[in-house]
């Protein structure tokens, strides 16, 4: 007998779905041109080129489709009819259509479809099928995907469109900044790629279809009003990125920027957004929801400094999926109990901020004191300061002499060398050293001279640790 | 606030008011524990006691007429020989103890759907503030709305009254927002009564639940009952039943009763004696159209009529006729929306989830919930929540 209420609201989970893949739509056609369309246009790739990244979604979701079929038909010996009203309920499109967004450009097909099969059968399915996995299947996919082929895709070119490769080919801007351990000047972490803007928009290397942070905003706003997603999750983890970096970048005299190229790398926004508000995979109660996002800030941010994960969203949400249940626990707590587990939970919390906050100056010290530099002499007269230091070059020490008056470098002479003579000609030729001491000011915007690279980076370092040492450069 | 909004619908059932105060029959359940001290055909007049119940109530007849006592299906049943009852005005003074008495004698209890009696709420300690519920919070009810536009000056003298008789400082009749009309009525009444305050409440479910009204217009939270902080709630209907006892020794045989929804044929407001079979007044109105489910109460917290036993009692606001629902359960998606807007703040889902797990259970509090249905009405995959929620209640009770 029916029990009330006898009204009900005029929503469904199909309609929420729905909504979700609306949502998803203007980034499967900025995929399409990112990566399909704009390198055809600008002829870097060809026809099929062009129709790779659809073809990818496509593949994934007929996998996961059938993936599901296959699980009704030949494991719970489902009729036709059966199989098709489980379907309707099911949504086993969803698997193969994030996971279509988070893989690398170079995905080969054939992996495609095992990623998309190891998800949907291994992530979803086997668990009990749609509402009852503990890991978000679309993770879990490209988790496998990226551990058992990651190496052999990166050799095909991993995450370059043809364009890319052809333009910017050097890393991800978050491999890029694991590079320097993470901390690094404007010019180093976010001029190779742009501007923060090129950040903003999505048009950077990265996974198909999560670098527009724009329109996961988008996203995120329309899904919010709608009330698909559960809005706290990606407010909070975003935000706790954003102020750990902003800390961090604080530490290191790094600017607002710091923490903006960190929230728009990596996938963040999409992995909030799209990722972590899956539904079935993540708290129900809003102090669950709220820890949840919090911890999810706090393990990206310790997967990006001290892991060799550069991304870390990924490992932080399958590792934050494990927890939900306890932290629905702590979240369904009533009156007096919430705050017997609070002053733990916010000690925790304290502590691992702590944490990272001490690595990441270590880092950042370690990073300062290069130990590729040593200094020899130093000698104060009057005004001026004259340090005699060595720094490793190509062939074994350089030895050099720099006389400083006041705030500034007044001449640099190299006193001994065993650079291969050919580059160090080059170096030589260029009036490197002049120009250098020209630009002290904003010494880490010079190039360093390709072809000499090794030789001429050695001396913009040696200038950049005596200007550290003195206290004039950060 | 936590709550939800839902679709008014009042106007359905405002276009008309009728009478079916003639019933040939009148059906008075009697529990287990309570007493019946007539005995069997006896004739009875209107307002003639026939026992009492467990709770202190008396049983009164709402009708004249002959009394048969079935005592296999636990009834009192009295034919009606229509003979009429009149009932003066009159002005006499009470204490507060003399009140007490007069309104537990007149059967007078919670007519918002809780049905508790009266005089033990105002019995207690020293009350001084009174809330008088017209919030109506559930869809399609105007019953309330309907007896406030038939009395609102006697309502409110009864107001001021009350507030004499048990020295009450402050009294609030609380409205739902956007209700011109209702508003613009009872402001212009109680403008001669200063301490008797009209307050709009947020167009919410369920607002008319005490603890939000507490909540909204006093700023203060209780634990078990209102009175803890000296404040009562009553529901307008009752306010006026309460009028009647005092001013005309009236006591609680009849009410207005809302026939509405989209199936009912005939939608309207109906007085009607309590006991009558609900069946008849049914017919009485035209019925109701096929493939419909009969509902006693509102449409969040109601439950479905036994259209060959149940009669009208003191608290049913009324009878809707709302097309059958054939939804299919779903798997829960654990979209949280359950618990985002329980208004007791538990976790609706999780109790689902653990309803065989004591311990768990233990933590999750289901005695909290207040059965207001939010969880099931707002849940995407239509998952009876609240039934499951009910389950757990009763394994708690159990152990
Ligand atoms: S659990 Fe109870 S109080 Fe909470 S929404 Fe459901 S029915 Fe209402
Ligand atoms: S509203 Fe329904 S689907 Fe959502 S969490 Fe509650 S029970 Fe599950």
């Amino acid at each position: 007998m029916n029990t009330g209420p006898f009204i009900k609201q005029n929503n469904t989970t199909g309609k929420m779905m729905k909504n979700l893949f609306l949502a998803l739509l203007p980034l499967l056609i900025f995929t399409f041109y990112k990566n399909g369309l704009l390198p055809f246009i600008k002829g870097y790739a060809t026809f099929y080129g062009m129709m790779y990244p659809l073809l990818l979604l496509l593949v994934g979701i007929i996998t996961s489709y059938f993936s599901e079929y296959f699980y009704f038909r030949v494991l719970k010996h489902q009729t036709k009819v059966e199989i098709k009203e489980e379907l309707r309920h099911s949504f086993p499109i969803f698997p193969g259509l994030f996971l279509s967004l988070i893989v690398p450009y170079n995905t080969p097909l054939l992996l495609m479809v095992f990623a998309s099969f190891i998800a949907t059968f291994f992530g979803k399915m086997l668990y009990g099928g749609f509402g009852h996995n503990l890991f978000n299947p679309a993770l879990i996919g490209c988790f496998f995907l990226l551990t058992m082929y990651g190496g052999y895709i990166a050799k095909m070119g991993g995450y370059f469109n043809t364009l890319e490769m052809d333009t910017v080919s050097f890393a991800t801007p978050l491999s890029n900044a694991q590079g320097v351990d993470g901390i690094g000047s404007y010019a180093t972490l976010v001029a190779p790629y742009g501007t923060l803007w090129d950040f903003f928009l999505g048009t950077i290397p990265g996974a198909l279809g999560e670098t527009s942070a724009l329109l996961c905003l988008c996203a995120f706003f329309f899904l919010s009003f709608k009330r698909v997603i559960k809005w706290k999750i990606p407010a909070f983890y975003i935000g706790t990125v954003f102020l750990l970096t902003l800390c961090i970048g604080k530490a290191n005299g790094m600017g607002l920027w710091y923490p903006c190229f960190q929230v728009l790398s990596g996938g963040l926004f999409f992995g909030a957004i799209f990722m972590a508000t899956d539904p079935v995979t993540s708290p129900i109660t809003s102090i669950g929801q709220v820890l949840y996002a919090i911890f999810l800030g706090i393990s990206t941010v310790t997967c990006r400094y001290l892991t060799p994960l550069p991304e870390g969203v990924l490992t932080s949400i399958l590792t934050l999926n494990l927890f939900v249940p306890i932290l629905d626990k702590i979240g369904s707590m009533q009156g007096i109990a919430i705050k017997k587990v609070a002053v733990p939970l916010l000690a925790c919390l304290f502590c691992s901020f702590l944490l990272i906050q001490n690595v990441c100056l270590k880092y950042a010290k370690k990073d300062a004191t290069d130990s590729n530099f040593q200094i020899i002499d130093k000698k104060t007269m009057g005004k001026e300061t004259t340090y005699v230091v060595t720094q490793k070059g190509n062939g074994g020490l350089i030895k050099i002499e720099f006389v400083l008056e006041g705030q500034k470098i007044k001449t640099m002479k190299v006193l001994e060398e065993h650079e291969t003579d050919a580059y160090f000609q080059m170096v030589m030729d260029a009036a490197y050293i002049d120009t250098l001491l020209q630009n002290q000011e904003k010494i880490e915007e010079v190039d360093t001279i390709s072809g000499a690279t090794i030789s001429s980076k050695a001396l913009k370092k040696s200038i950049m640790n005596v200007l550290k040492e003195e206290g004039i450069l950060r | 606030m936590i709550g939800v909004s839902l679709k008014k619908k009042k106007e359905i059932s405002l276009k008309k008011v009728e009478y079916y105060l003639d019933p040939s029959y009148v059906y008075l359940p009697i529990a287990g524990e309570d007493i019946v001290s007539i005995t069997d055909k006896s004739v009875v007049k209107e307002g003639t006691l026939l026992g009492r119940k467990k709770n202190g109530l008396p049983i009164l007849s709402p009708i004249s007429g002959v009394v048969t006592w079935r005592q296999d299906e636990e009834i009192l049943q009295i034919e009606n020989n229509h003979e009429k009852k009149e009932y003066k005005e009159k002005n006499t003074s009470y204490t507060k103890e003399e009140f007490l008495s007069l309104i537990k004698e007149a059967g007078i209890c919670g007519m918002g759907g809780a049905g508790f009696p009266t005089y033990l709420k105002y019995q207690n300690a020293k009350i001084h503030t009174l809330i008088v519920n017209a919030v109506e919070c559930e869809p399609y009810i105007t019953a309330d709305f309907a007896c406030i536009m038939e009395n609102a000056l006697f309502i409110i003298k009864t107001i001021a009254s009350l507030m004499d008789i048990l020295e009450i400082k402050e009294s609030f009749i609380a409205i739902k927002a956007k209700e011109p009309l209702l508003k613009e009525k009872l402001i212009t009444l109680t403008s001669t009564y200063p301490k008797v305050k009209v307050v709009e409440v947020p167009n919410l479910y369920p607002m008319g639940w005490e603890k939000s009204l507490v909540r909204y217009i006093k700023h203060t939270d209780y634990k078990k009952l209102p009175i803890e902080k000296g404040i009562v709630v009553s529901n307008i209907s009752t306010i006026h039943a309460m009028g009647e006892a005092l001013y005309k020794e009236k006591p609680l045989l009849e009410r207005i009763v809302t026939f509405s929804g989209e199936k009912m044929k005939n939608p309207c407001n109906v007085h009607v004696k309590i006991g009558t079979k609900i069946k008849e007044i049914l017919d009485y109105v035209e019925g109701v159209e096929e493939n419909s489910d009969i509902i006693m109460g509102g449409p969040m917290m109601g439950k479905i009529v036994d259209l060959d036993h149940d009669v009208i009692l003191p608290s049913t606001t009324s009878i809707l006729a709302l097309p059958k629902q054939n939804d299919q359960e779903e798997a829960c998606i654990k979209c949280g929306k359950c618990t985002e807007n329980c208004p007791s703040k538990i976790a609706p889902a999780l109790i689902r989830e653990n309803k065989n797990n004591p311990s768990a259970l233990k933590r999750l509090n289901p005695n909290a919930c207040i059965e207001c249905g939010i969880c099931s009405y707002i849940c995407p995959s239509k998952i009876k929540v609240r039934d499951a929620v009910m389950e757990a209640k009763k394994e708690r009770r159990k152990q």
